[in-house]
Order: C-alpha cells, then sequence, then structure tokens
C-alpha cells in the first residue's frame, strides 16, 4: 500500500510537468520567479527519479553490492548539488525558462 | 562395465565392513591420493559465490535477436531521451554550482551566438527531437496510467501518433 504513494507522487509529477512545460513556453520565467523555482525542482525530482529507475534496473545492489550501493548515494549528491546551482542559477542569473528562450533566440 | 575400478567408492566398500575409524582413515587416504583440497566457508559466503558464478554464466542472446518493435523501442527511447536531458541539465547546473563565472547566461548566449548557422540549427534539432519525443511519449506513459490506450492496437496507433507529433513538433521548435 504504501508503495502505492510512491508510483502516485511518480506520476503526479510527471503530470504537473505538462502544463508547466507549456507554461514555461508562453510566458518568461523573469516574470514568474515563484513557478520558475517550482519548475526547477519539478524537473530535478523527475529527474532523480528517473536515473533512480535506471540504476535498479541496471545496477542492483542484489547483484552489483558495491557499485549499486555506492552509485545510489553519487545519484543523491549530484541531485542535491544540482538543487542549490538550479537555486543558484535561478536567483543570480536568469532562470532555466529564460535561459533557454534567450539561447534559441541567439 | 563390470570390472573393479579404483577409487573412493572401492575404498568405502572395503571399509564399510570394518570400523567407522577405519572406514575414516581409508576416505582420508583416498582424499590425499585425490589431491581434493576442501576450504571451510560460513554460509554468508553463499551470496557471493553465487553472484560469482552467475557473472561467468553464458545469457542467450536476447537484445540482440529481438525484433524491432514500435513497443520496446519507444520505451528504451523514452528513458534514453530522458536519460539525456536530465544528464543535460545535471551537468549544466553542477558546471553552473563549481564555475559560475563561465557558465552565466552571457556567456553562454554569446557563445550560442558566435556559431556558424548550421551548427545552430543542428543544436536545436539535437536539442529539439528528444524533448519533444519524451515529453509526447510521456503523455502516452501517463494514458497507460490512467488505463487508457492498453490494447496493443492502441498502443500501437498511439505509439505512432506520437512518432508524427515529434516530427511536427521537432520541426516547429526548430523553425521557432
Amino acid at each position: 500500500m504504501h508503495g502505492s504513494y510512491h508510483w502516485s507522487f511518480e506520476r503526479l509529477l510527471a503530470a504537473s510537468l505538462v502544463p508547466m512545460t507549456a507554461a514555461a513556453f508562453v510566458t518568461s520565467g523573469s516574470n514568474y520567479p515563484v513557478f520558475d523555482g517550482l519548475f526547477g525542482i519539478g524537473l530535478v525530482m523527475h529527474s532523480h527519479i528517473g536515473f533512480d529507475c535506471m540504476l535498479v534496473d541496471y545496477l542492483h545492489p542484489r547483484k552489483f553490492p558495491f557499485l549499486g550501493n555506492f552509485m545510489r548515494w553519487t545519484l543523491r549528491t549530484m541531485t542535491l548539488g544540482v538543487l542549490v546551482g538550479v537555486y543558484q542559477f535561478n536567483t543570480n542569473d536568469i532562470g532555466l525558462t529564460e535561459l533557454i528562450a534567450k539561447a534559441w533566440k541567439a | 562395465m563390470m570390472s573393479v575400478r579404483v577409487g573412493i567408492p572401492q575404498t568405502l566398500k572395503r571399509a564399510a565392513l570394518s570400523s567407522k575409524h577405519a572406514r575414516n582413515i581409508a576416505l582420508q587416504s583416498a582424499l590425499v591420493r585425490r589431491g581434493i583440497h576442501t576450504e571451510s566457508l560460513p554460509p554468508s559466503a553463499s551470496q557471493e559465490i553465487l553472484n560469482q558464478q552467475r557473472l561467468k554464466r553464458p545469457s542467450s542472446p536476447h537484445f540482440t535477436i529481438y525484433q524491432p518493435q514500435l513497443t520496446w523501442l519507444s520505451s528504451i527511447a523514452n528513458r534514453a531521451t530522458g536519460g539525456a536531458l536530465s544528464a543535460l541539465l545535471y551537468g549544466f547546473s553542477l558546471a553552473y554550482l563549481f564555475a559560475p563565472g563561465t557558465f552565466d547566461s552571457t556567456h553562454i548566449v554569446e557563445l550560442i551566438a558566435g556559431l556558424p548557422e548550421y551548427v545552430k540549427y543542428a543544436g536545436k534539432f539535437i536539442l529539439a527531437a528528444p524533448f519533444a519525443f519524451h515529453s509526447l511519449n510521456g503523455l502516452r506513459h501517463l494514458a497507460w496510467d490512467m488505463g487508457k490506450v492498453l490494447t496493443l492496437k492502441s498502443a500501437y496507433r498511439a505509439g505512432y501518433a506520437v512518432l508524427g507529433a515529434t516530427a511536427v513538433s521537432t520541426i516547429a521548435l526548430v523553425l521557432m
């Protein structure tokens, strides 16, 4: 039962990315910085879950006791770093959606 | 095959009718003659031995012989595109975290602006195609999670729709 909550959370997160991506196309991140932050967090969480699934499928700790667990913790550390990096970028710079918009038109 | 054979069974047979002590001595001597070495292991070593054996076992061809089908091709493509896009996000974010001076927006936009046109178009295509496919196939996945398009026929139809929409979206994004 508890596991199904993980499943539901994963799908709700993925579903929430759909309207957020659409909004990112329409407006600019600078106009709605809170939205930009939520979008960034949502993307990073979605990516983390995706990477974790790949680790479980290809580097399960049962078969790869050292490498599997090592990569799990490496992923967690990297996700933490990415969250900090995204925060820094959104605060001190123009933000992810704005960067993509600018880079696309460059 | 009625001939007498040498070895442990013969030794045991001979010793069977004598005492247990004599049988053990006969067994030990047979072992020494054969040169068998034994090692004492704890029960916890079983998992490690099993893993080692599994690594050495041959595996039947699977990935190399399975007929290419929309089902599994779209599935692995979804994973590959998602992984690639996330790797890009992670790479950029970590790069900005450790070297904000080099990777800030002004530098990046300047770098891109300085590239030749065809490189820019190629770059846009390389980014747009995986993004479009992953997003559209993601919608197909969410539809499955809601219980829709689960029959083989409808899954294939939805898959072809995703491919078509990906092509259109990629062109639209590249031209934006």
